[in-house]
């Protein structure tokens, strides 16, 4: 009879500390999602405030006649724009490109990422946030796929970004951001003074 | 009578683990419904961007509520836009103006009673 009391007690306690394990892995790995979250939301942040700069400045301080689109690609734009009004000078050629399936970006953990690159005159300057999706589209004045630079009115980027280390069985926090900029300079060549 | 305070002591014990492991469940709930609306209202709130950034290259008088409303898709977001004239008191000079709202809502993004969370962004267009 007290053998029986033995086991039974062994087994409710058994089950009340996988239970308490289980609670307290499930805890430890909310958390861990909570802040990898924030980091990838951090890098998106990060990442958003340099386009918002680069992409509202595109044609700004630069000759008229010329064309300030370059190159226009889903993973790759280049423009010219004079991106800290230093009058001084001309506008600077600004180059965003993602290098997907090229290069990944090897100083994280996470293999899904890949290196965006931000050249400015030349000088690479290596973004190397993670970026898992990066996406340009370009629409002209009636909000139409534009076929040229000279139409190119919007310019719409989609971008997804993981956490840098996986949270748990290679599971990443993901964080996503859609934005289409007007920018000005590109505007203003529809308007009839 | 040991043996019966033995199981009221079990029973307790259970009921009290209950609680800790209903709040400790529930915190975590609300920290993924955290995490989802965060992500939610970013792209809300760049959606109401994009709509104001196109209202403020659109011609005063060329201002149209379903040109701005039809911008994107409604998959995940739901806009409305709603254009007022302005009494002249009201406007920053002496020339007419329109305030243009974009109010976004998403069904994933809610209020802690349950009622949709509106994203709202605005700005004053005078015409000159």
């Amino acid at each position: 009879m007290n053998n029986l009391g033995i086991v039974i007690s062994f087994i409710i306690g058994g089950l009340l500390i996988i239970s308490i394990l289980t609670l307290n892995a499930r805890v430890i790995q909310n958390s861990g999602e909570t802040v990898l979250n924030m980091s990838a939301k951090q890098s998106v942040e990060n990442i958003t405030e340099i386009m918002r700069r680069d992409f509202q400045r595109i044609g700004y301080n630069m000759a008229t006649g010329t064309n300030p689109i370059q190159v226009f690609t889903s993973n790759r734009i280049i423009f010219w724009a004079d991106i800290d009004n230093d009058k001084s000078t001309n506008a600077k050629m600004i180059t965003w490109q993602f290098n997907k399936p090229g290069n990944p970006a090897n100083a994280t953990e996470n293999p899904n990422d890949y290196e965006l690159v931000r050249t400015v005159s030349g000088s690479t300057k290596k973004i190397t946030i993670p970026l898992v999706e990066f996406e340009l589209s370009y629409f002209n004045s009636e909000g139409d796929i534009a076929t040229n630079a000279s139409e190119i009115r919007t310019i719409s980027v989609a971008l997804q970004s993981q956490s840098p280390q996986t949270y748990s069985n290679n599971e990443y926090s993901s964080s996503f951001w859609e934005k289409t900029f007007s920018p000005p300079n590109l505007k203003l060549q529809d308007i009839e003074w | 009578m040991n043996d019966y305070s033995d199981l009221i002591f079990l029973i307790g014990a259970i009921a009290i683990y209950g609680l800790l492991v209903t709040n400790t469940n529930r915190a975590l709930v609300l920290n993924n419904q955290l995490l989802t609306n965060s992500e939610i209202e970013y792209g809300a709130i760049s959606v109401a961007q994009n709509i104001i950034d196109e209202a403020r290259w659109t011609h005063y008088d060329a201002l149209n509520k379903n040109e701005l409303e039809n911008l994107y898709d409604k998959q995940l977001y739901n806009d409305s836009v709603s254009i007022e004239t302005l009494a002249p008191a009201g406007c920053p000079t002496s020339n007419p103006c329109k305030k243009v709202e974009a109010n976004i809502t998403s069904d994933y993004l809610k209020n802690g009673d349950g009622s949709l969370r509106v994203i709202t962004m605005s700005l004053i267009k005078t015409d000159y």
